[in-house]
């Protein structure tokens, strides 16, 4: 099957580097994600891997082979595009069949394959159908047929879902899954949904300005982000930042808290993180003082902003049934040890209960 | 409320009527064209004009065109000359306008500018130029010195070019993703996409050819190569006889009717574009 090999990757347009220096092997089967703010190099990353952009500098190897020189149509990777692409003059079975026509595989062998992946995507009785008398799902279904059809070596997904409403998502997620399992075949997706990261991923690569910010599974990211920029990127909603610093006493002072916090960071720190699910809202004792501002409520568990005098707002989740209003004062406990403490870079400064 | 209706249905019934006028005006010539033809010689000459033949004369005039000059050969060196010419034409704008639109090079500005100027030079200026090269290629008289000077079209280019930019990059770059080389992506995915505007091309293209009489004048002087354009002088302008307005005519009336023929045929590609769902918006 396929390991693809990102050496020294680089891509400028004109004088702007949009993506500098990018190291990085995709495991054989492996689900790798790729997520980033709009504009930080994720689509083209995955266009110059397929082949479609060119390469400024570095390499591409796919299972030990330098593919770097290879235009798209011999690398043997299959996209799906953000649009679909579909080929809007052909049918549904035209779209799916045409790279097989290209590739000349014979005609009785391809029609079979074509009604094969059709069945497979719940799209039978639609072959004869135009793309532009589908809708927005069952395109994005051909888009997924046209790409599995030829079982390439791998699945390049360039937001494949971002068109769609979210029940229609979440039902394509799962079968992006599906898919998966069934042809186990290497797949590099791009998104901006959290959720597709978080269930697709093996691995997720987080990206920023054309560089990597942090690479591991998605618990890893969430658990132990290598930054601030990760831990702002990865949860939902977004976790606290408050400023905060090492006390005189070796413990950790923050902003908004009445008093020092038992904990203490190695180095010194600027900033400190703390997400909404390690917060929560008790009779006494707690940490922080607020003011309930909003509640958000989603049935199961609500999402309170409280006012905590901290400049911004912290947000915490609850469950749905909590029975905070807006205007109530309430104090606010954090789970000291789950928090995040960042220095002046951003960088990620390891914490330890002091006793 | 004024007696003449509100000012909006009195500026709608101002362009229906605008709209007859010109209708009229275009229409009077081709009506006169083909009345003519089935009148006699007196009476198409006559100062006063009859909306109907009033000796009418049946398919007289047609046959006396064809006895005059070889109607069937000037048909078919028109038809040869016009085929071709928007054959080639569409090919080699449709592949320059492809070329413009969505590849770069060094070069492409400066070249596509070059291309559009040409568009700045009227013919009359290009004729003594093009005829010094035909004669220098020894083709005066012959049917490459007649269409291949049609061959290639600026303007056909440049219309070409602006309706690839149409055809998003995805598609091209998933062709090419599916495995298609270039030449395949051309005729199979860019070609079709363009058919709508290939048709209002051949069309134009068609009618300039069709209704080209100075390059065909100069180019050739033998008969037997004449179009219908330069063969209708052979009724207007006769060396022995008076001219035969009539089948002049009858002539004109065959040589309009293909066009009006390719009118009806392609007008549905005139107004329809393919493109629209190609990415959802
Ligand atoms: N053809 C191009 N010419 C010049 N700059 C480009 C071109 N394509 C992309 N860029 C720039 O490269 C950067 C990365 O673009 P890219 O499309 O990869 O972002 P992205 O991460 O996919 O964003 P999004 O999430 O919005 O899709 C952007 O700043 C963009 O402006
Ligand atoms: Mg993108």
């Amino acid at each position: 099957m396929s390991e693809i090999v990102l050496r020294g990757l680089r891509k400028s347009f004109d004088s702007v580097e949009v993506i500098k220096e990018f190291d990085l092997t995709i495991a054989d089967g492996e689900r790798l994600v790729f997520v980033g703010p709009s504009g930080c190099g994720k689509s083209t990353l995955l266009r110059m891997i397929c082949g479609i952009d060119d390469i400024s500098f570095g390499r591409i190897y796919i299972d030990g082979v330098d593919v770097t020189a290879l235009p798209a149509a011999r690398r043997g990777l299959a996209m799906v595009f953000q649009n679909y692409a579909l080929y809007p003059h052909m049918t549904v079975r035209q779209n799916i069949g045409f790279s097989l026509r290209v590739a000349g595989v014979e005609r009785t062998v391809a029609s079979e394959r074509v009604v094969e992946v059709a069945q497979s995507l719940h799209l039978d009785h639609l072959l004869e159908r135009y793309p532009r008398e589908l809708s927005g799902g069952q395109r994005q279904r051909v888009a997924i047929g046209r790409a599995i059809v030829r079982q390439p070596k791998a699945f390049l997904f360039d937001e494949p879902l971002s068109n769609l409403d979210a029940a229609l998502r979440a039902e394509m997620r799962l079968e992006v899954a599906r898919l998966h399992s069934t042809y186990g075949a290497t797949m590099i997706y791009v998104t901006h949904d959290q959720t597709e990261a978080m269930t697709l991923a093996d691995r997720i690569v987080v990206l920023n300005q054309g560089r990597i910010e942090q690479i591991g599974t998605p618990s890893e990211l969430y658990e132990q982000p290598a930054n601030r920029f990760v831990a702002e990127f990865i949860g939902s909603p977004r976790i606290n930042i408050v400023a905060g610093r090492m006390g005189p006493e070796g413990m950790l002072l923050m902003s908004g808290a009445d008093r020092q916090l038992p904990v203490a960071a190695t180095r010194d720190v600027l900033a400190v993180g703390i997400r909404p699910e390690h917060i929560r809202p008790v009779e006494t004792g707690g940490h922080l003082n607020c003011t309930v501002r909003n509640v958000e409520f989603f049935g199961a568990e609500s999402f309170v902003y409280a006012d905590c005098n901290m400049g911004a707002d912290i947000v915490f989740r609850t469950d749905g049934r909590a029975p905070l209003r807006p205007g109530e004062n309430c104090q606010l406990l954090l789970t000291l040890e789950q928090m995040l403490a960042f220095d002046d870079g951003g960088k990620t400064v390891p914490l330890q209960a002091v006793v | 409320m004024s007696v003449f209706g509100s000012p909006l249905r009195r500026s709608a019934a101002l362009s229906v009527v605008m709209t007859a006028v010109v209708a009229i005006v275009f229409f009077f010539p081709i009506y006169f064209m083909l009345v003519s033809a089935f009148k006699s010689e007196p009476e198409i000459i006559s100062q006063r004009f009859s909306f109907l033949p009033l000796d009418f004369q049946g398919p007289g005039q047609f046959q006396r065109a064809a006895e005059i000059a070889p109607l069937g050969t000037y048909l078919f060196n028109s038809s040869l000359v016009a085929a071709i010419n928007v054959g080639v034409t569409l090919l080699f704008s449709a592949l320059a306008g492809y070329g413009f639109a969505k590849f770069t090079f060094p070069g492409r500005t400066a070249l596509f500018l070059f291309v559009i100027s040409t568009m700045m030079i009227p013919t009359q200026i290009l004729v003594v130029p093009l005829f010094v090269e035909i004669k220098l290629l020894g083709w005066v008289n012959s049917y490459q010195g007649l269409i291949v000077p049609g061959m290639m079209n600026a303007f056909g280019v440049f219309m070409m070019r602006q309706y690839v930019y149409d055809i998003p990059d995805e598609i091209i770059e998933a062709a090419r993703a599916d495995g298609a080389g270039e030449i395949r992506i051309f005729f199979f995915i860019v070609l079709p996409l363009l058919t709508p505007a290939l048709a209002s091309l051949a069309i134009i293209i068609f009618i300039w050819s069709w209704g080209n009489f100075l390059w065909p004048l100069v180019a050739v002087t033998r008969e037997e190569l004449a179009v219908l354009a330069t063969g209708i002088t052979s009724y207007t302008q006769p060396y022995q006889r008076q001219p035969m307005w009539g089948a002049a005519m009858a002539v004109a009336t065959i040589a309009t009717l293909p066009l009006l023929v390719l009118f009806v045929f392609f007008q549905r590609y005139l107004v329809k574009g393919l493109t629209a769902a190609a990415v959802k918006g």
